[in-house]
């Protein structure tokens, strides 16, 4: 815990900022940046970790998380930066979105490094997301399937032109059934299984036995 | 008012005459004997013999079953307590028949037998100065009457309440309506008696007609020798010349009925003859004699009025509580066998439970052990190794600084990858895409991840339980792909089948004999704590696949 707040202490120093206050628990850091808001001398920024060890204290705000969509909510003009362990993006994603703090750091072997640069992100007023969850967070999900694409593919595996597919799907009372929207699926299906061709496409699913 | 007691007395034999007469003709001659000492009592003793003789016969009866004789046997002992003028006998054997019809089934027969039962109620009211009930039931038994002889008399008896209550109009309403039937003249006894009513009425409303039908009366019952019939004649006439002030006729009647009663030789008849002699005696202080002891009489029987129906009431009340408190004793059996059944039950749950309690307890920490004992495992063989060998690289001094922090990180990441495998997770709303962000972390340029129907899924139906084991299992399903199976592609599959979830895990990579489950005996033991199954399915070089039912 020390040494972590000394790196992050290390990073401080090296940008000058020499007023800062260093805390154990989230509940200190509520009634610090209370108290110095009542003083008319606010805090500028706050950087607090996701998850603390509990102990024996109980604690009215056990998580930066809470702690940080508390904050936001009474002293709007406080910035927040986390710098956590923690890359799930699910749980970056809520942080993000439903605490509306300003930067995102992932601790790790660039964890300091990116703290300087969201420090300087967050002043100059932007937003700030530590470029390897970058990917994580922005990345799409993946592809998803559903029934009209096996019934599609087990088609194109019996061999059927599209414009066969095209009158199936018409007798079946299946949509979408033009032959555009059909050429549309088996690329993105190609696309999907990294697939060449629809040739390939067949045998991958073939394989897995997805058909 | 002062001849009420006699005119009730013989219209009774006359009833039962009229609707036992049918059944009699069939009954053996002993039994025509003892029907005749009933109905046409020659002797004192005659009554009470005969009397006795049907009670025998009604005990005989009821243990045959034969409930329909029973009860004419019990309205001939009626009957004859009624002539003897015990009115409290006559209501209780008048119960006993009225309950027995209650209780038998219902026929034809038994219900007709109502029509005698109800027009003996209304004699017996009418006894009790209780006209109005009286008619009510003189009424019931016109509606169950359908001989017209039957009718006949029930009209007659009728006539009788409204001349009791002074409503002569009424009466002679009743009377005329009676002699207009058309088989009157058929029973010559049927038509004296209404004669003989309808004569006496007439005399009241001073109507000329009355001697004539007074007299046509006693005549009948003269020839017929009708004992009891005939004194009633004796006893209108000395008071129809009675009220004309013709006092040797008026004598020579009352001399007549004092005659027939004394034939008659029953005590009450004697005395109602005796009485006649004070009325036209016009000896004030006899006058005045007799009317204290008849208003005193009524008066008794006011106040004695233990009247039958009562005390069939009271009877039913009895019998209803009986099988009420039979009832609750039922009540209290079932109750507390119910109770005892609960009890047990109740009982055996708490064993049940502790002994559950116990071996989910065991289980449990079963459970923790084996988790122990696994992550220790993992940190002994993806950390602790690791940093072995960066000890010993750091000691052979043989690294460089650029170097050993990519070893350094690489151990970083081992670490927080098995923080995040064992990490508590919450389970958020939109599962789907939580499940998505999961999957997301396995894709990269190598691994392609599709799924199938996965935002088809109802999930908010699911329990959060479940919802964490699916999470779990596809974490360590992927995390297995990740280090083995080297595969360019993975497939998840879901559906739900009624309340099941079908989860299909497909990749193409190079697949492994399923002897040793390595890794997934974990999954497994997630997937049946929850009732579910598993089923795994690979070979060498034919990727892997996991079928999840839960």
């Amino acid at each position: 815990m020390d040494s972590i707040s000394n790196g992050v202490a290390t990073v401080l120093e090296a940008l000058q900022i020499t007023t800062f206050q260093k805390v154990q628990y989230c509940d200190d850091a509520y009634i610090k940046i209370k108290k110095a808001a009542q003083d008319q001398a606010p805090f500028d920024l706050l950087i607090t970790d996701l998850s603390f060890k509990a102990d024996h204290r109980t604690q009215k705000y056990p998580s930066g998380e809470i702690l940080v969509k508390a904050l936001k909510q009474e002293h709007p003009n406080l910035k927040t930066i986390v710098y956590s362990v923690e890359d799930r993006p699910a749980k970056i994603r809520t942080v993000l979105t439903e605490c509306k703090t300003e930067a995102y750091v992932c601790k790790g072997r660039n964890g300091l490094k990116d703290l300087t640069e969201a420090i300087h992100a967050v002043y100059n007023g932007q937003r700030y997301i530590s470029p390897q969850l970058v990917n994580t967070y922005k990345q799409s999900p993946p592809s998803e399937i559903d029934d009209y694409d096996i019934e599609l593919m087990k088609l194109l595996a019996n061999g059927l032109s599209q414009e066969e597919m095209s009158i199936h799907f018409k007798n079946n009372d299946i949509k979408p059934s033009s032959i555009s929207s059909i050429e549309k699926r088996i690329v993105k299906l190609r696309n999907h299984f990294n697939a060449n061709n629809s040739i390939q496409l067949i045998s991958i699913v073939k394989d897995l036995g997805i058909i | 008012m002062k001849n009420l007691p006699l005119s009730f007395l013989f219209f009774i034999p006359f009833v039962a005459f009229v609707t036992a007469a049918s059944h009699s003709q069939t009954q053996p001659d002993s039994a025509r004997f003892y029907y005749n000492l009933i109905v046409n009592p020659q002797k004192s003793i005659d009554i009470p013999k005969g009397i006795k003789y049907y009670q025998l016969q009604k005990e005989k009866h009821l243990k045959e079953g034969n409930t329909y004789q029973a009860i004419q046997d019990i309205r001939l002992i009626a009957i004859g307590q009624n002539t003897l003028g015990d009115l409290y006998e006559t209501e209780t054997a008048f119960v006993e028949a009225l309950t027995l019809i209650d209780t038998a089934a219902e026929s034809d027969t038994l219900s007709q037998s109502r029509v005698g039962l109800y027009n003996q109620l209304g004699n017996i009211y009418r006894f009790q100065y209780n006209y109005e009930k009286s008619i009510k039931a003189f009424d019931n038994a016109l509606r169950f009457s359908k001989k017209q002889t039957d009718s006949i008399t029930i009209i007659n008896n009728k006539a009788n309440v409204f001349k009791d209550s002074q409503d002569y109009e009424s009466a002679l309403k009743q009377l005329n309506l009676a002699k207009s039937k058309n088989n009157i003249s058929q029973d010559s006894l049927l038509l004296a008696l209404v004669l003989d009513n309808l004569g006496s009425v007439q005399a009241k409303l001073k109507i000329p007609d009355a001697l004539e039908n007074l007299k046509k009366a006693q005549k009948i019952r003269a020839q017929e020798n009708n004992l009891t019939g005939l004194y009633a004649s004796y006893k209108n006439l000395t008071l129809y010349y009675f009220d004309k002030k013709e006092k040797e006729q008026a004598t020579k009647y009352a001399n007549k009925a004092y005659q027939t009663a004394n034939t008659i030789n029953i005590a009450s008849f004697v005395q109602d003859a005796l009485s006649l002699f004070v009325i036209i005696g016009e000896d004030e202080k006899m006058i005045a004699y007799k009317n204290l002891s008849d208003s005193m009489a009524k008066e008794k029987q006011l106040a004695e009025n233990k009247n039958a129906f009562i005390k069939y009431n009271v009877a039913n009340e009895r019998k209803k509580t009986a099988a009420a408190l039979l009832n609750e004793e039922k009540q209290k059996t079932h109750k507390i066998l119910f109770l005892t059944i609960g009890l047990l039950v109740f009982i055996s749950s708490i064993f049940i439970y502790f002994i559950s309690k116990s071996k989910h307890k065991k289980e449990k920490l079963e459970q923790i052990h084996i988790t122990e004992s696994r992550i220790s495992k993992k940190v002994h063989d993806e950390v602790a190794n690791d940093v072995y060998h960066l000890m010993a690289k750091v000691q052979g001094n043989v690294t460089e600084n650029e170097e050993l922090l990519d070893d350094l990180e690489k151990i970083y990441n081992r670490t927080r990858d098995i923080s995040k495998e064992n990490s508590a997770i919450e389970i958020q709303e939109n599962f789907s895409l939580q499940l998505n962000d999961l999957l997301l972390n396995y894709q990269n340029e190598k691994v392609k991840i599709v799924t199938h129907n996965i935002s088809k899924i109802e999930w908010k139906y699911l329990s959060s339980i479940k919802k964490t084991t699916i999470y779990r299992v596809l974490q360590e399903l992927m995390t297995n792909m990740k280090k083995h199976s080297n595969a360019s592609m993975v497939v998840v599959s879901f559906q739900q089948n009624n309340k099941k979830t079908l989860i299909e895990y497909t990749d193409n990579g190079k697949g492994c004999e399923l002897k040793n489950k390595n890794g997934l005996q974990n999954t497994e033991n997630r997937i049946q704590a929850l009732n579910g199954t598993i089923i795994f399915d690979s070979k060498p070089t034919k990727g892997f696949k996991a079928k999840i039912t839960l």
